[in-house]
């Protein structure tokens, strides 16, 4: 990412961080089998469970992102297939489509306000929240990963310019 | 000079003098000063001229509501046209201009207009200019029309965006909004409270009206002290609520700096807020009425609340021999201030017969003389009042008897009080009509919001503090007021007495409209103008309203009222823009070689939203030259293009095959996996939506290519036909277009190039057919490579994940060197694909366009299974003979030079314009033919190849021919070189 050193200290880009998306066609019990795969409970929609440093995030009826480190998510697709083995399903590694920022504390928080509609309120979006929505003009995933609060922002990795210039703007304006 | 300021009170710091201009003139006001009370202090009384007849204008309000001093603040980029001066905060070097007067306010030309009132009444223009025709004037009324100039610059400001969610959002700083947020605040609830002026408490700020048994501003500074100490509540100065709509969000203007010295400023001016609130309480006060009678505009006349407000928040006298004129008690209370202050007040004139005797004493005591059911019937003076003559007024408004002429040089008058319902009524709440107040009140139980105070009608301190926690109050009705909509001599309305200050609409206007059948109020309001524009009909519309009800002998309540719409008051564009301006206007990708390219001195432009190279200038080149230059290289050697964009879908799943013939025109399910075969894709009208090149990976995965800047659009639409129509289909889609970089290596040295690559793929003509793909690894990286060709040359499209697209690129550069490898742009490769008579969806076609039109209707026709735009593709009209088709064109009268893209084609022989048989699609200049080449969609073009035809583009003509859209290597053998 060759405009990395114009962010601000409040947004990091995450390079290490391995992305993987999981559709799975009409098998009622496959979210269970995903879960017990992967030894998590399975998280509700708009909602992510983290076990052995891989996030399940729920983004869409039988649609998960796993968010990992690459050889933690590499692992956690082959448990994946294996579980659902027999099912149509679609795991492909999409990590080098996206770019993955964390926005931390007030400012980026203020950022989010800014650029997205979402209810940062913690009832609304406590830890554990994985939403899409819009940053500025295009979609996003923003995830509430602690109570600093830090969100795990996930964007097509092509807008990276477009999100630097709204996150260097919301330095400018303060 | 009339208006004066105190020697004390008033919420202005006498200690910072601040010097300001006003229509080129030296001022001085004070910290806390607005830009209307400094004038005011200063005994300006004539601040504008009326919108139409430039009619002397004077400053009527505190607020908002003020239709008449309207400026032009600052000048140049950062001028800002049609502020109201009551809202403009007074800071060093403050620079305002009048609106609407030329030369000056004192001299204004067109106040002639003035003298030709009678002929240019309401819709004047509508009836007078229509001979010869109105285009002949309408250029002069646009000019003469209007109020402020819009900047012609850049706005150099920048402007923020944000959103808020929050438990409640009370909008209105007076005291019933200070005591809701109290309340709600107690309770632990997160609470916005926002007022739009710098200062709090409403109309009772700097007061001494009693709140709970204290002085009004000891109560607001212990309720903002209480505050403080809160941490759940936001109090928020200078915003103003501007809108309220779907889904109870409320929109905010918050003027950051806009009260600042220029040169202090910094950051955004303004920030926009969306606000999302678990409640929203309203109370946002009322409006003042104006009276209606003849000559109420003139400088001098001012609503009683207005001078209530300026002699309390700024302490300033509006004048010094003041008549109160009134149809209600409030008025009084400002007679009474300001003769406490040291004005003279000539006289009280109260319409009603009896008005309150505890006022009439009190008055009596301060030596004021009350006129009791009498009225103002004609305001005397010129470019400032200097009398008002005053006489028996019956309800109706009619004059009668023998009338008194009393000087004075400040009118007060107040008609009632309209509470300020546009939010509510934005947010879908109704409206009623209360005639007690003779105005329009919430319908409390229409809307999911509350509306409290004088919003809801409620005048009475006692109730409106109950009624902000909650409580079920019980409006106790004031002294019922008389509507008095408008005083006149006669039954007929008085042509010279204003109801709309702003657009200048006359009690006589709305008569004429009237007598003219406009008898809806939303035709009343476009014949008339009555509460159109900035202002809104704040003070007008009700008086507007009443009077037509008179006119019409129909009940206010039938008649209705019109729309409010947001926003409430104008807001810069530039805040409704916020991050869309610049790079920010939309969003645009970059390609995974970008820095690559700016290094090559590429020229960027963009294309379906990516930015791209258009070609790779060499040092004394023109892009043209370039272009020339990149299109030859791949002709004769090799040049490697970053196709990254190309859309990339996987779709997955037993019926992915079938899934895809349903998609397609051509038959996807025959494809043997290894293989790739062109489709096109069309939507359901049948046009020509989409094409590709899809590659069957295994028995039930395939990868679908798009058009660049089109595989989101295509994901959506394979998805929105599995979830809605073919449910049943066990098929996965997902567009990994930016998980994937692609390098496409092209021309007749492009195998040897790939041949000293290190790779387990094998390149060779026989082990790697033309429309085949494979997989495997070059130098290391994983790679999808498919040998398909945009271009009619050899050609290699390497697909490798993204990030890995600098080192597979370096390595093919390198391997290239020797061969004289050249990167190319987009416009090298349009040029390519013209000579090759390729189509380019978009380019070539349009909404209109069929698959039959372009070359496909056999492919349709063989096609016996179903597909998408099938059934509409041969609609009788995609039947017709006559349809315009692919074809090319060649120039044939020795010109060089390119046709115009979107020149119309003509039949030869043709000399004047007529309507076209077709137009050019595309058109270059081909350095490998060496001669202009363009393909066109012509009107049975394919049946006439070799017809001349003439091509008109802006006056000028072409002569040319209709050739196969293909003019280079129409046999293919270039593809297996």
């Amino acid at each position: 990412m060759s405009d990395a050193s114009l962010m601000p200290a409040w947004c990091r880009h995450d390079p290490d961080l391995a992305v993987a998306k999981v559709q799975v066609y009409d098998a009622p019990d496959a979210a269970d089998r995903l879960a017990a795969a992967l030894r998590v409970r399975m998280p509700t929609a708009n909602r992510y469970a983290e076990a052995g440093g891989i996030m399940l995030a729920a983004i869409a009826p039988d649609e998960w992102l796993l968010i990992g480190t690459a050889d933690g998510l590499a692992a956690a697709l082959e448990r994946t297939d294996a579980a659902l083995r027999g099912e149509t399903i679609l795991t492909l590694d999409v990590t080098h489509g996206l770019v993955a920022l964390r926005l931390e504390g007030a400012a980026g928080t203020a950022c989010l306000a800014a650029f997205t509609a979402l209810d940062l309120r913690p009832a609304s979006t406590p830890v554990g929240a994985a939403l899409r929505t819009r940053f500025g003009d295009i979609g996003v995933l923003v995830a509430c990963t602690d109570d600093a609060p830090t969100y795990l922002l996930l964007a097509d990795q092509s807008y990276t310019p477009y999100l630097l210039h709204l996150i260097g703007q919301s330095v400018c304006l303060g | 000079m009339s208006g004066y300021r105190l020697e004390r009170s008033g919420d202005i710091d006498r200690s910072r003098p601040i010097n300001f201009r006003w229509e080129g003139r030296s001022y001085t006001g004070f910290a806390g000063d607005t830009l209307a009370s400094a004038l005011l202090a200063s005994g300006v009384r004539m601040i504008g001229r009326s919108f139409k007849y430039h009619r002397p204008r004077g400053l009527i309000a505190a607020g908002l509501d003020e239709p008449n001093f309207i400026v032009q603040l600052e000048r140049g980029a950062g001028t800002t046209p049609n502020l109201k001066a009551p809202y403009v905060e007074l800071y060093d070097g403050l620079d305002a201009a009048p609106v609407n007067a030329w030369p000056s306010l004192r001299f204004d030309l067109l106040a002639a207009n003035s003298i030709f009132k009678r002929f240019i009444p309401a819709a004047f223009y509508y009836k007078t200019f229509m001979w010869p025709t109105w285009r002949l004037f309408e250029p002069l009324i646009r000019k003469a029309a209007g109020l402020g100039a819009s900047p012609k610059l850049p706005d150099p400001d920048c402007y923020e965006q944000t959103s808020a969610h929050i438990d409640v959002l009370i909008v209105g700083g007076g005291i019933a909004g200070l005591a809701a947020a109290q309340h709600a605040a107690m309770s632990g609830k997160s609470v916005m409270l926002v007022t739009g002026g710098r200062h709090w408490g409403g109309r009772l700020a700097g007061t001494s009206d009693s709140v709970e048994g204290k002085p009004a501003a000891v109560w607001i500074k212990d309720m903002l002290r209480t505050f403080t100490a809160m941490p759940n509540v936001t109090l928020m100065t200078r915003t103003l609520a501007t809108g309220h709509f779907d889904h109870g969000m409320v929109s905010l203007c918050e003027r950051l700096t806009d009260h600042m010295p220029i040169h202090e400023r910094s950051g955004p001016r303004q920030r926009f807020w969306r606000v999302r609130a678990d409640a929203l309480i309203l109370a946002t006060g009322a409006i003042e009425r104006p009276l209606v009678f003849r000559g109420n505009d003139r400088p001098g006349i001012m609503l009683a609340g207005a001078a209530r407000a300026y002699l309390h928040r700024h302490a300033v006298v509006a004048g010094r021999e003041i008549v109160v004129a009134t149809t209600n008690d409030s008025a009084w209370y400002a007679a009474f201030d300001l003769a406490e202050a040291g004005a003279t007040i000539v006289a009280i004139i109260d319409t009603r017969p009896s008005p309150s005797p505890a006022l009439v004493e009190r008055a009596e005591a301060l030596g004021i003389m009350v006129h009791a059911s009498m009225a103002p019937t004609e305001a005397i003076g010129r470019q400032t009042v200097r009398a008002v003559r005053i006489g028996c007024v019956s309800s109706a408004g009619r004059i009668h008897g023998a009338t008194q002429t009393l000087p004075c040089d400040l009118l007060l008058m107040s008609g009632g009080w309209n509470p300020a319902v546009h939010l509510h009524s934005q947010g879908a709440g109704r409206l009623k009509f209360d005639p007690g107040l003779s105005s329009f009140i919430p319908e409390a139980e229409s809307s999911g919001h509350r509306i409290i105070g004088g919003a809801a009608g409620d005048f009475a301190r006692y109730s409106t503090l109950a009624a902000a926690p909650e409580q079920a109050v019980t409006r106790r009705p004031g002294p019922p007021q008389a509507a008095l909509w408008s005083i006149s001599e006669s039954d007929v309305p008085d042509a010279e007495a204003w109801v709309d200050f702003q657009n200048d609409v006359t009690a006589g206007d709305i008569a004429l409209a009237a007598r003219e059948n406009f008898r809806s109020v939303e035709h009343l309001k476009r014949y008339t103008t009555l509460g159109m524009a900035s202002d809104q009909g704040k003070t007008s519309n009700v008086n507007g309203i009443g009077i037509l009800s008179t006119l019409l002998a129909k009940s206010i309540e039938a008649i209705g009222t019109t729309k409010f719409r947001p926003p409430y008051d104008p807001i810069p564009f530039g805040l409704l823009a916020g991050h869309r301006i610049g790079d920010g206007l939309r969003p645009r990708r970059q390609l995974a070689l970008h820095d690559w390219h700016v290094g090559r001195n590429a020229s960027f432009e963009e294309y379906g939203g990516w930015m791209r190279p258009a070609a790779y200038l060499r040092p004394g080149e023109s892009e043209a030259d370039a272009v020339r230059r990149e299109v030859l290289a791949v002709r004769t050697e090799v040049g490697i293009f970053e196709a990254s964009p190309l859309g990339k879908i996987e779709v997955k799943g037993p019926d992915a095959a079938a899934f895809l013939d349903l998609m397609y025109v051509n038959r996807i399910s025959t494809l043997k996996p290894g293989r790739c075969r062109y489709a096109i894709m069309l939507s359901e009208n049948g046009t020509v939506f989409d094409d590709g090149v899809v590659t069957r990976l295994t028995d039930d995965h395939f990868l679908v290519g798009t058009t660049s800047g089109h595989a989101a659009i295509i994901t959506e639409a394979f998805r929105e036909w599995l979830q809605c129509e073919w449910t049943t289909m066990r098929v996965l889609v997902e567009d990994v277009t930016t998980c994937w970089a692609v390098a496409n290596v092209v021309g007749p040295q492009t195998r040897s190039v790939l041949d000293t690559l290190a790779s387990d793929i094998d390149f060779s003509a026989d082990a790697f057919a033309h429309m085949t793909a494979q997989r495997g690894y070059i130098g290391g990286i994983p790679a999808r490579v498919a040998r398909v060709s945009f271009t009619g040359e050899l050609s290699y499209e390497i697909a490798v994940p993204w990030r890995c697209a600098g080192a597979l690129w370096e390595t093919l550069i390198a391997a290239g060197s020797s061969h004289g490898i050249v990167p190319f742009g987009v416009e090298a490769l349009m040029t390519l694909r013209i000579e090759k008579g390729f189509l380019h969806i978009g380019a070539d076609t349009d909404g209109t366009t069929l698959p039959q039109d372009i070359g496909l209707g056999a492919i349709m026709a063989k096609k016996t299974q179903d597909f998408v735009g099938r059934r509409s593709a041969h609609r009788p009209d995609g039947l017709r003979g006559d349809r315009r088709s692919f074809v090319g064109l060649e120039a044939t009268d020795g010109n060089a030079a390119p046709l115009a893209i979107g020149a119309h084609i003509l039949p030869a022989g043709t000399t004047q314009p007529q309507p076209g048989e077709g137009w050019v699609t595309s058109s270059t200049w081909s350095p490998t033919l060496g001669a202009p080449l363009a393909l066109a969609m012509i009107e049975r073009g394919e049946k006439r190849i070799g017809e001349n035809v003439r091509v008109w583009d802006l006056g000028a003509w072409r002569e040319a021919r209709i050739t196969r859209a293909c003019r280079y290597d129409p046999q293919g053998t270039r593809l297996d070189v």
